[in-house]
């Protein structure tokens, strides 16, 4: 076990590596360096002054040089600083990272709240009718794209009826700390929460409803039914138990998929999250920041992908032996 | 044996088809209404916009008209205008073209490339296969929209060919992997070994004897990938880093929504064009559901 | 000179484990196997499964890598060793040697007509105009019993000995010298596997042919061999003609083989019985007579001019 999750985080570096390796060349292919761009509104100052500052900072140096010493700053947590906004990228990051944490862990939730009784009333009245609107919820939420069905729903829930704020994380006049406050930022969340769980439980529902149907013929269930286990006890102690655990490790690739969706989602819900901040610091050329969220994103995502491989790799021994 | 009969062995020839082809697509298509009926309704949509924008002047449409802003549907602007004046509908039918269009174009160049590297990795596995796997997993981590958006900022002179060039260079992954499970399981079967005794080349048996075999699984593949992928475009789009404005989209339509006043007053400039986007995938996703059933023996519904 | 030459042959697959993927041990699926195939005739290569026969007619035709050995073809007087060929040299001499597969199912490109799929060979080897070539396949349709009307079906419209006939009409277009039948009827309803293996015996006195036939069937084998090589665990343990094998079975694993072969008298079925039992007994116990310390088998040693046993 422990040789399967070493084994598979030695596996994330060279990941890791390249990663970093591919945003280190958008970095350079990025038009404008700190130096030039600090003193973009100074055109009084001497171009030999920029040179020599340049050379100061070690932009001259051949690109290896630079890209470890990016990655030396990196590794201290030193983020670099954001052209446009003047200010640290991690100050600039803190509270919207954390805003996306929470809209991400509302999404997963809500997902989850949805998808399984859903999966499984799917699976244990397979074909009646709630089956079938189940899955054609499945197909529908499938097929739509993310942005247009969230716009569709802040349309609704938003403009139309006026249940839901149409933009921000939380309202600007209430003070911090107060119930009000929580319960603001609540009602803010729900809304782009809900869109984006509502597109996000395809692979759990589908996955849940084959499996507890592919379980229910199996031979120990049909046993325990000879043998004349009550109806409910089959469910919940044969069935379920199989089929739920291996959900846990889609836990991984839902947050990675989220990640994803996070950049539609706080754009139209006005959510000012990583998402909003990559579209606005690209609009406004502020590239140091765009590295920064890019190789966040990167780094969130491989993290994912080792979270489900050592989740599955609990519930599942098989995927241990393979390698 | 007397004429006659050999006669009417001659008409049975001719109307033998190879099993799990195109005749058992069609007959699980015809058997699903849902599926039946989306198909019917996609070619509709799809004729209509294509011949429709054949007769439209796109220089006509895109003129600013400063006296007729945002007008409401009425008899002249079927969907009204937009903020400079200029007709909805017309916008919409050229959008779609575009969308349509591109996201085709980029199923297939996206195909091309998944097809080929998944077939090449499948067929002859050992370091070629380790390679392109590794390479294809290195893809499907990164951060994907994110970077295609900064590919689409940092490139100068900026065009369509450019974006479905970007597009294809990191979507093509998944359907890689698909065909390269399919070609190792296709690999094994005694025919390849049977092409490789009879001295038939590598390259014809992948082109000739393979590739035949997965023509379901990639049609399937294609439909569903078609949706997939006007989904992105129309969604870069919307954000600003899709198509350029030369070519406008569907998704360019929809971004006029991001004026709180034209979302809930002026609906008539977005909605119609949201709701064209959710018609169309519908429709296509039912349309490549019903196909992958049928590419599916198990799956059939008779 | 024989037609064909094995000597030697090994094939060795690598297990690979650990984090950098390092080889550890070695699978010896054939390990040093020699025989010969003269003109004409038919060599029987017998064993259960898994005991490396199907991997030596496969590593003949070149499906296969050899890790060491040679495989002498004789090709109008001249020796080549097909093992050290590379892909490409080896195709000028795929039309001396074809292969007829195990199951007619799957060695038969379900996507592909009867015409296109015997016609193959020919497209690789020789120009032919659409005529010509039309002409080749129904004559090799018509040595296999079946009509011109065929060429126009897919496999899928044939059965289970139709379509190994296909398969052998595929193999035959060409004229090769010697064919390769791994395990040819095992995948055939029993009724029909007589009607194959005649047919073959036929074809084989009308174009000379010769045959390795590769079977764990030894009531087929029997029937169809000149010489029989009996494999196990990757070597020969005893060969000899026909009659050498049947009548004088020298090794302990021959003897328990054919102690296997189902008698259909039901008044011998005790005596059968007793006697597998009293063979199984023999081979546990003088099991290290017949093997090694390692449990490897010895090298043939000749105990007539017909016949070899793998003897200390």
């Amino acid at each position: 076990m422990v040789k399967f999750i070493i084994k598979r985080i030695l596996a994330m570096i060279p990941q890791l590596f390249i990663l970093s390796l591919l945003v280190f060349m958008l970095t350079k292919a990025m038009p404008g360096d700190p130096i030039s761009a600090s003193f973009l509104n100074n055109p009084n100052l001497d171009p030999e002054v920029i040179e020599e500052l340049k050379e100061k900072h070690g932009l001259n140096d051949p690109w290896y040089v630079q890209y470890t010493n990016w990655i030396k700053r990196l590794l201290q947590g030193d983020l670099g600083v954001s052209y446009v906004h003047k200010v640290k990228i991690s100050k600039l990051l803190g509270e919207r990272f954390a805003n996306t944490v929470v809209l991400g862990a509302a999404t997963l939730i809500i997902s989850y709240l949805i998808a399984i009784p859903l999966g499984i009333i799917a699976g244990r009245y397979q074909d009646s009718l709630a089956d079938k609107l189940i899955v054609g919820y499945n197909y529908f939420s499938y097929a739509v794209p993310l942005f247009v069905f969230a716009l569709l729903m802040l349309f609704i829930f938003g403009f139309r009826l006026g249940w839901f704020p149409t933009s921000g994380s939380v309202d600007p006049q209430v003070t911090k700390g107060t119930l009000e406050y929580y319960l603001s930022r609540l009602h803010h969340l729900i809304l782009p929460a809900t869109t984006a769980a509502l597109l996000s439980t395809v692979g759990t529902i589908q996955y849940l409803r084959s499996e507890i149907i592919d379980t229910k013929y199996q031979d120990f269930v049909k046993t325990a039914r000879a043998k004349g286990t009550p109806e409910k006890y089959v469910y919940n102690r044969h069935i379920l138990r199989n089929s739920l655990l291996p959900i846990a490790a889609f836990l991984g690739t839902d947050i990675v998929s989220i990640l994803g969706g996070s950049i539609f989602i706080e754009q139209i819900f006005g959510y000012p999250g990583i998402g909003q901040l990559f579209i606005s610091s690209i609009l406004q050329r502020d590239y140091s920041v765009v590295v920064v969220l890019v190789m966040l994103s990167g780094f969130l995502a491989i993290l994912g992908t080792l979270l489900s491989d050592i989740i599955m790799s609990i519930v599942d021994p098989r995927i241990r032996i393979e390698e | 044996m007397s004429l006659p009969q050999l006669k009417t062995e001659k008409v049975e020839i001719e109307q033998e088809q190879p099993p799990t082809g195109f005749r058992v697509i069609w007959r699980e298509l015809v058997k699903d209404k849902l599926a039946l009926f989306s198909l019917i309704l996609l070619l509709a949509l799809v004729i209509f916009i294509y011949t429709y924008s054949f007769f439209l002047d796109q220089e006509e449409i895109t003129k600013i008209n400063l006296l007729n802003i945002f007008s409401p549907p009425n008899a002249e602007n079927w969907l009204g205008t937009d903020y400079g004046g200029r007709d909805v509908f017309g916008q919409l039918i050229i959008g779609a073209r575009n969308s349509l269009t591109i996201g085709i174009l980029i199923t297939l160049s996206t195909s091309l490339i998944g097809i080929t590297l998944g077939i090449i990795a499948g067929y002859f596995g050992g370091w070629v296969d380790y390679v392109i796997m590794r390479f294809v997993d290195f893809i499907l981590v990164l951060p994907t929209l994110m970077i295609v958006i900064v590919f689409v900022s940092l490139v100068p002179n900026y065009n369509v060919f450019h974006f479905i060039f970007i597009m294809s260079l990191f979507y093509w992954t998944g359907k890689a992997r698909l065909i390269r499970s399919k070609t190792l399981a296709e690999r094994e079967l005694d025919y390849v070994a049977a092409s490789k005794t009879l001295g038939t080349p590598d390259w014809k048996i992948i082109l000739f004897q393979v590739l035949p075999n997965l023509s379901s699984i990639i049609i399937v593949n294609m439909t569903l990938n078609l949706a997939g992928n006007i989904g992105i475009e129309t969604g870069l789009s919307y954000l600003g880093f899709g198509l350029p404005e030369s070519v406008p989209s569907l998704g360019t339509l929809i971004s006029y929504s991001t004026n709180p006043d034209v979302m809930q007053n002026k609906w008539w400039v977005w909605l119609p064009a949201a709701l064209l986007i959710l018609v169309l995938m519908l429709c296509i996703n039912f349309v490549g559901q019903a196909l992958k059933r049928a590419a599916d023996a198990r799956q059939r519904l008779g | 000179m024989p037609l064909l030459k094995v000597e030697n042959l090994k094939v060795y697959y690598p297990i690979r484990s650990g984090f950098f993927r390092l080889v550890r041990d070695y699978v010896k699926a054939v390990d040093g196997i020699s025989f010969e195939i003269k003109e004409g005739e038919t060599y029987g290569l017998v064993g259960e499964s898994g005991c490396g026969k199907t991997t030596t007619g496969r590593t003949i035709i070149g499906l296969n890598k050899a890790t060491d050995g040679h495989v002498y073809l004789n090709t109008n007087g001249d020796q080549v060793d097909l093992v050290k060929l590379s892909r490409k040299e080896f195709r000028k001499y795929r039309q001396d040697i074809q292969m007829i597969f195990q199951d007619p199912y799957s060695s038969l490109n379900i996507k592909k007509r009867v015409r296109d799929i015997i016609a193959e060979p020919l497209r690789n080897f020789e120009k032919l105009t659409p005529e010509e070539e039309e002409q080749r396949v129904i004559d090799a349709l018509e040595k296999v019993g079946l009509g011109p009307d065929s060429m126009y079906k897919y496999p899928h419209q044939f059965s289970g000995g139709q379509r190994q006939r296909i398969g052998i009409a595929r193999a035959l277009v060409i004229n090769p010298k010697l064919i390769i039948a791994d395990e040819p009827v095992s995948a055939l309803d029993v009724s029909v596997q007589a009607q194959v293996l005649n047919f073959m015996k036929d074809i084989q006195k009308e174009f000379n042919l010769s045959y390795l036939f590769i079977s764990h069937d030894l009531g087929v084998v029997r029937h169809m061999c000149d010489r029989i090589g009996i494999m196990y665990k990757g070597r020969l343990v005893e060969e000899g003609t026909a009659e050498d094998i049947f009548e004088n079975p020298q090794h302990l694993y021959t003897k328990r083989l054919l102690s296997a072969i189902p008698n259909i008298n039901p008044k011998k079925r005790y005596e059968n019985q007793r006697l597998r039992e009293q063979i199984n007994r023999e081979f546990v116990e003088k099991s290290r007579e017949f093997f090694d310390e390692e449990g490897r088998i010895y090298d043939l040693k000749p105990i007539s001019s017909t016949h070899s046993v793998a003897i200390p």
